[in-house]
């Protein structure tokens, strides 16, 4: 039985590939590598803001080297990972207490899996991460103060 | 032992909690312009920020959610990798044992901002 279990186990490498994957299963792969990025700059965060507590100048040390050009960009890509994360849980958390999905129907030839009829939810969220990351992308590319 | 259900639904409230007050940090840090505040990393704004309760309630929240809903999530990315008993243990413990020294130097700094 054990046997069987471990070989069934895919490990990291089953979340990119296991066979026929829906776009759910993608946003699955998605949700954790960008939780993953998310928790690294936490820890990241947590220390840089720390500085603030040193006084003035060690501040403004620690803001002169995060404000490079690189950090600036790699602050955007955090940006886009929270806004995707941030609406792909939201969904997550509705279908884990049963809100918005739809009512059972009879198993009718040709058979639509409950997945698909709940999909438009996912598009509508997705949607609304997409506008969130190209407000963000004025505020942080165009919108950016002399 | 706090049962494995109670975690997880603690996971989810924390999702929902970082959800309201990461946009309210957003909000603060990147429309400044709209709301008119002032150059929000200036020292000055920092620290006057920091002085205020209601940052130190937000910031505390936002700390402390944002830290239990990470490393919750990282915990069960790795439990998934199938690891025996004995090593998901010690993750756990090591995790539990990261997130409060995390959770205290962020809030020992939060704290002595608040009161400078």
């Amino acid at each position: 039985m054990e046997k069987t279990a471990k070989g069934n186990c895919l490990g990291i490498f089953g979340w990119f590939y296991a066979g026929k994957y829906q776009i759910e299963r993608y946003a699955y792969i998605f949700h954790r590598l960008s939780g993953l990025a998310i928790l690294l700059y936490l820890f990241m965060h947590i220390y840089v803001t720390g500085f603030r507590i040193h006084g003035r100048e060690a501040w403004e040390g620690v803001m002169s080297k995060v404000g490079e050009p690189i950090f600036h960009l790699g602050e955007y890509m955090l940006f886009i990972a929270v806004a995707f994360h941030a609406l792909n849980g939201i969904r997550l958390i509705f279908q884990e207490l049963g809100l918005f999905l739809p009512k059972p129907a009879s198993p009718v030839y040709p058979y639509k899996p409950a997945l698909a009829r709940v999909r438009i939810f996912f598009y509508l969220l997705m949607f609304i991460s997409l506008v969130l990351m190209f407000i963000g992308g004025l505020d942080f590319f165009i919108f950016v103060e002399g | 032992m706090i049962r494995e259900s109670k975690l997880w639904s603690l996971h989810l409230l924390a999702g929902l909690c970082i959800v309201f007050l990461i946009g309210v940090h957003f909000g603060v840090m990147h429309l400044d312009e709209i709301f008119g505040f002032a150059d929000v990393l200036s020292y000055q704004s920092v620290l006057s920020r920091g002085k205020t309760g209601f940052y130190l309630v937000v910031y505390s929240l936002l700390l402390g959610s944002a830290i239990y809903h990470g490393l919750y999530g990282l915990r069960n990315i790795i439990f998934e990798l199938g690891f025996g008993r004995s090593l998901e243990k010690a993750v756990s413990i090591i995790l539990l044992f990261g997130g409060i020294v995390s959770f205290i130097y962020g809030e020992y700094a939060i704290i002595v901002a608040f009161t400078l």
